[in-house]
């Protein structure tokens, strides 16, 4: 699959080669990490526990989110339609 | 692949100011996405909103956005729909702004069928202002105002703009944002008044006040209280008490045979007021 | 060329020349006694391709001109005291806003649903401070049913021009007296347009003050993409909470009128030349006022009359003037004095200021104020 991906410089990035089924994929998870208010949804909708909470003494709430590991993503799309601010892009 | 929403977005006025986790959010990405489904062009399309949270989402949008008075986003939108009937207005409310304040104004733009679509994210209270109780806050729950509980009977939307004449009605949550996509987008290609209610967690006012303080325990409130239309025509009022009942309550084609639709569907407002004026301009 | 003469009434009058001067949206509410306006709209705009909808309330038919507006429309509404108080949170709005907008109050007793079917010119402190908050206001009082027509062309040049609502206020007797008259030639009319943005798109702001403190105005659906809110905003249209920019915007707001005022303000003269004792009024109590000039005239008594035909904002100078010529300013109102206390603030000690005040529903007669004209000899 050839797509553009069009992901922000100052997105953080993450990329894996995957299997969806028996289907050879690649993922490229971008995440905003400025516009991210540490919610925690992307992590409570992700059925393969690809993201998970940090701490992150910036923010008013003290917590932000990081990719685990990007090779468990099943490109199911629940993250990103999820965000409430717009911070995650996967390709 | 990942949605460019950045094409719809005033991106100089994100992050937005909603609360970690608020489900307005999820409401407007999926409006966005309906609004790419169906290729319109950004100049011709009107975001109107009235006061409250859910009013600040039109400010995102680079489309012709306008943000009224508390309640009458809708007398505004007949205004701008009726002035230009081929452009497409969509609003965007509350559960305070368009079903308490704006009640009147909701029930009758329901009953003139004008073709505009309206989104009501409901959550339960009045985020704004302090988390006051609304319309739609369930029996027995805190609010600032309901500290010892609330007695105050709750409207359901879908019902009530089924009643009143809308003739495209459905309601999801926001734990599903495919389906609320979905609803959305029949909405924007239904020729009529569509009312899309999308049930949202407000746990900073109204979580807080009922042990749900936090965005996964107020989205999964409302998960466990979701029944499908489906499954919900087969039980009893008493099993539905307090639950939230998603699908589409009236469609594209309602049943005609049905005793309670007597009334109707009309026609299309801007279409019928069409026949006025060819009627007036004949007899000149 | 023919000349068009019939009967008509003050309300049908409001409608016509509404539409000659390019109305095409009207919001409105059934209410005594401006109906007859929502009911010649209801006729006259379907044929000229306009459209006329009865709303759910009054709150809604004024949020719906304004919404008809920004797409482009001129637009009306009319109402009567208990309707035009329901209205004020949206005139509020379109002050704020500045969308241009013609709203016509005939008035009516008040306060409360007061005397529907009567007369009163109780509005006159309502049309200036109805909505909260400070803003400019501009209403006009016709008194006769020419001026009728030829005011509310005015009222919507006024709202194409500074881009703010305008209030025409009608009392329940003009606006049902009807007469024979003949309307003005309408290839002669002066109508105005609102200004039009001259920038691309990226370069536009919908209030941009490097125009003038009148910004131009696109219309919603033309590729402008901008946002309206009723809250303090900057120039981009976006809320702004800066005390610097709130605070210049609302002295711009202001400034539109107050800088304009001599282009504004309109007053006749009657029988002035001679006068020491002057009768000041406006709206229809002008016509009584005329006539017991007239009779006072014939007795030998020196009196004139200034009538205004925009009552906000005031001819300061003119008054002020008056105040230090004449022996004594006679006042007739069909309220409690709402004018009468402002110019006797203009007078303080340097005139005597005569009030009269009729709430009860029928119309001052000549022979009242020529009562008050023979005190102040």
């Amino acid at each position: 699959m050839s797509e553009k991906i069009n992901i922000p410089d100052h997105y953080r990035r993450w990329e894996a080669d995957i299997k969806i089924g028996k289907k050879d994929d690649h993922v490229t998870i971008g995440y905003w990490r400025d516009g991210c208010k540490g919610c925690g949804i992307c992590v409570d909708v992700c059925p393969k526990k690809v993201w998970e909470i940090i701490e992150a003494k910036d923010k008013w709430n003290g917590q932000v989110v990081q990719v685990t590991d990007a090779s468990k993503c099943i490109k199911c799309m629940l993250c990103e339609i999820h965000c409430p601010d717009f911070c995650i892009k996967i390709y | 692949m990942a949605f460019e929403y950045e094409k719809y977005l005033r991106m100089d006025k994100i992050p937005h100011l909603w609360c970690p986790g608020c489900g307005i959010g999820v409401v407007l990405k999926a409006m966005l996405r309906a609004v790419e489904n169906m290729g319109w062009n950004k100049d011709d399309v009107a975001f109107v909103s009235g006061i409250g949270c859910t009013s600040r989402a039109p400010g995102y949008i680079d489309c012709n956005t306008l943000h009224t008075t508390h309640g009458r986003a809708l007398a505004f939108a007949t205004g701008i729909k009726l002035a230009r009937p081929a452009k497409h207005v969509v609003i965007f409310s509350g559960d305070g702004d368009a079903t308490a304040i704006g009640g009147n104004h909701f029930i009758h733009a329901c009953r003139r069928n004008i073709n505009m679509t309206l989104v009501v994210v409901n959550n339960n209270t009045y985020g704004m202002t302090g988390g006051q109780h609304s319309p739609t806050t369930p029996i027995g729950y805190k609010t600032s105002t309901t500290v010892y509980g609330n007695i105050d009977p709750t409207f359901d939307i879908c019902m009530l703009a089924r009643g009143a004449g809308a003739s495209y009605v459905a309601r999801a949550t926001v734990n599903k944002g495919k389906q609320l996509e979905k609803y959305i987008t029949k909405g924007f290609e239904h020729n009529g008044f569509s009312v899309i209610v999308a049930t949202a967690n407000c746990h900073t006012q109204f979580g807080r006040k009922n042990k749900m303080g936090d965005p996964i325990s107020a989205r999964k409130w409302i998960a466990d209280r979701e029944i499908p239309l489906e499954k919900a025509r087969e039980m009893k009022a008493e099993e539905l008490k307090d639950r939230v009942i998603t699908g589409e309550f009236i469609t594209e084609e309602p049943e005609k045979t049905r005793w309670d639709n007597y009334n109707h569907p009309v026609h299309e407002y801007t279409e019928a007021y069409q026949t006025i004026r060819d009627k007036a301009q004949e007899k000149k | 060329m023919k000349k068009s003469v019939r009967f008509y009434s003050g309300a049908e009058l409001v409608a016509i020349a509404a539409v000659d001067a390019g109305c095409r949206f009207f919001g409105g509410y059934p209410i005594t006694p401006s109906s007859e306006i929502a009911e010649t709209m209801s006729l006259m705009l379907p044929k000229v391709g306009g459209t006329y909808i009865q709303m759910e309330d009054e709150i809604a038919a004024m949020g719906s001109i304004i919404g008809a507006s920004l797409a482009g429309e001129k637009v009306l509404t009319a109402t009567s005291g208990p309707g035009f108080s329901l209205k004020q949170e949206n005139i509020g709005y379109a002050y704020m806003a500045e969308v241009p907008c013609v709203i016509c109050n005939v008035m009516r007793g008040g306060p409360s649903t007061g005397l529907p079917t009567a007369l009163a010119q109780a509005d006159i402190m309502q049309a200036k401070w109805g909505t909260h908050g400070d803003h400019p206001v501009i209403a006009l009082t016709p008194a006769y049913l020419e001026e009728i027509y030829e005011l509310t062309i005015k009222a919507f040049n006024f709202a194409e021009i500074y881009r703010m609502p305008i209030m025409l206020l009608l009392d329940e007797v003009i606006a049902h007296l009807s007469a024979a008259i003949e309307l003005p030639d309408k290839e002669r009319l002066v109508i105005k347009n609102r200004r039009r943005p001259t920038v691309p798109p990226e370069k536009y702001y919908p209030y941009d003050t490097a125009y003038g403190d009148v910004p131009p105005m696109a219309n919603f659906f033309e590729g402008y993409r901008f946002h309206v809110t009723g809250l303090s905003h900057d120039k981009t249209g976006f809320p702004t909470t800066d005390p610097e920019i709130v605070q210049a915007d609302q002295e711009r707001h202001l400034r539109k009128v107050n800088s304009k005022k001599s282009e504004i303000v309109d007053y006749e003269y009657y029988k002035m030349k001679d006068a020491d004792i002057v009768i000041f009024a406006y709206g229809s109590t002008a016509r009584a006022a005329r006539v017991a000039v007239d009779n006072a005239r014939s007795l030998g008594i020196n009196v004139g009359m200034m009538r205004l035909r925009v009552i906000w904002p005031l001819p300061d100078a003119e008054i002020l003037k008056l105040c230090s010529k004449s022996k004594a300013i006679i006042i007739p109102e069909m309220n409690m004095g709402q004018l009468s206390e402002v110019i006797e603030r203009y007078a303080a000690d340097r005139t005597k200021i005569m009030r009269i005040n009729h709430v009860g529903g029928v119309p001052i007669h000549p022979t009242d104020i020529l009562n008050v004209i023979k005190e102040a000899l």
